[in-house]
């Protein structure tokens, strides 16, 4: 045996790990070896630098204080999906309703509700993807699954943007058309705002956060 | 405080059984597992941040996720072992967050019995040398100096063979020298 698994028999033996016939081998080795005390001496410095730490922390925790933000963002998540919904729902058919010109007030509505649905759709598909992705961390090599959704998201993030100039270029064009002028000027100025909103929202926030979270986990090992 | 025991496999087992219920008992449920395992989740979350605010922030975001997704939960691991994967995901999101300038200051209380100074100061200059390992090695560290956990636990949390949590460990006690200057 060399000294780098004489080292690792070190972290065994630290830990429970070892059996009788290999801690008599790995004593016998470090009565002879500076290098292997070294490091066995190392590690045991480490770990108490590292468990005073942890006491220090869970000793000046509130536990209470903790607890109950706790408690209280498990309630406002649940209702932070309702009202969410509900605010989409009450908003959005009059704010149409003002906006469309007469005649067209009908199809504005159907398509503002149907909008509504979709948006009721996308909230409770991504709460869901959440738990998923939550439950998905069973049985898979934890940093790869985690660098992975990280690298899934940038790449979302990435995508929509060019999602929303589709959308908002979509919409110009169907509120341009001939016959909807009153609404054309509205809807230019709202598909712009909201590809600026998204675009700002994406290149100066999301995209360097999960870059920032990528490059923070460091290297990648096999 | 004294701390709660670890919940057994059993106590595991009726603890979700309870949260399929939904609603109130599941917000129950999560409590009872934040009880039980706050402790060794905030030492841990604060060895993978660095940062003591963090590590609190860390540690509620990872019951908030357990919340969401136990429902789902299908007893695939150890609840616990879950809980422990979801705290280290909170933990590495929650420093990935932080600015890059933003520095690493463990900020840490005096404990009610107050170690000596060195103590304290060696446990700042190894929680800053931690910060600049990969995470692998931060997460590694970490998971076998917090209380009660044994290898094959760690093996489990982190979803590798028992083997390579060992050669992870050597890797990580041999750069973690390296940059505390010792090596």
């Amino acid at each position: 045996m060399d000294c780098v698994a004489f080292e690792i028999a070190v972290e065994q033996r630290r830990h429970g790990a070892l059996g009788p016939e290999e801690t008599r081998a790995l004593e016998a080795h470090l009565a002879g070896c500076e290098r292997c005390r070294a490091y066995a001496g190392e590690a045991a410095r480490a770990d108490a630098a590292l468990a005073a730490s942890a006491e220090a922390a869970v000793g000046g925790a509130d536990w209470a204080r903790l607890e109950a933000s706790v408690r209280r963002q498990v309630r406002s998540g649940a209702r932070r999906v309702v009202f969410d919904l509900a605010t989409v729902a009450v908003a959005v058919p009059p704010a149409v309703l003002g906006l469309a010109p007469e005649g067209r007030r009908a199809g504005a509505l159907g398509a503002a509700l149907l909008a509504c649905a979709a948006a009721a759709l996308v909230r409770g598909g991504y709460h869901g993807f959440l738990a998923r992705r939550a439950r998905g961390l069973a049985g898979q090599e934890l940093l790869a699954f985690h660098r992975a959704a990280l690298r899934a998201d940038l790449r979302r993030a990435l995508a929509g943007r060019w999602l929303a100039l589709a959308g908002a270029l979509g919409f110009a064009a169907w509120a341009m058309a001939p016959g909807v002028a009153p609404l054309g000027r509205v809807a230019l100025a709202e598909a712009s705002l909201l590809v600026a909103g998204t675009w700002i929202y994406v290149l100066a926030v999301r995209v360097p956060r999960l870059r920032r979270q990528l490059a923070s986990l460091g290297e990648e090992r096999g | 405080m004294a701390r709660p025991p670890p919940l057994d496999a059993a106590a595991e087992e009726a603890l979700l059984l309870r949260a399929r219920q939904g609603g109130r008992a599941r917000e129950e449920v999560v409590v009872e597992l934040f009880r039980g395992h706050r402790a060794p989740l905030l030492g841990v979350c604060l060895h993978l941040t660095g940062d003591r605010a963090d590590a609190e922030d860390a540690l509620q975001e990872a019951f908030l996720s357990a919340h969401r997704a136990l429902p789902a939960f299908r007893g695939e691991a150890r609840l616990s072992t879950w809980l422990w994967r979801i705290a280290v995901r909170a933990a590495l999101e929650v420093r990935g967050r932080r600015r890059p300038a933003a520095p690493v200051d463990p900020e840490l209380p005096a404990p009610p019995a107050e170690p000596p100074l060195l103590a304290r100061d060696e446990a700042r200059r190894v929680l800053a040398a931690m910060d600049r390992l990969p995470a692998e090695h931060r997460v590694v560290l970490s998971l076998f100096a917090a209380e009660g956990l044994r290898h094959r636990e760690i093996a489990e949390i982190l979803g590798v063979a028992e083997g390579t949590v060992w050669s992870r460990l050597h890797e990580a006690r041999r750069r973690l020298a390296a940059a505390l200057g010792r090596r």
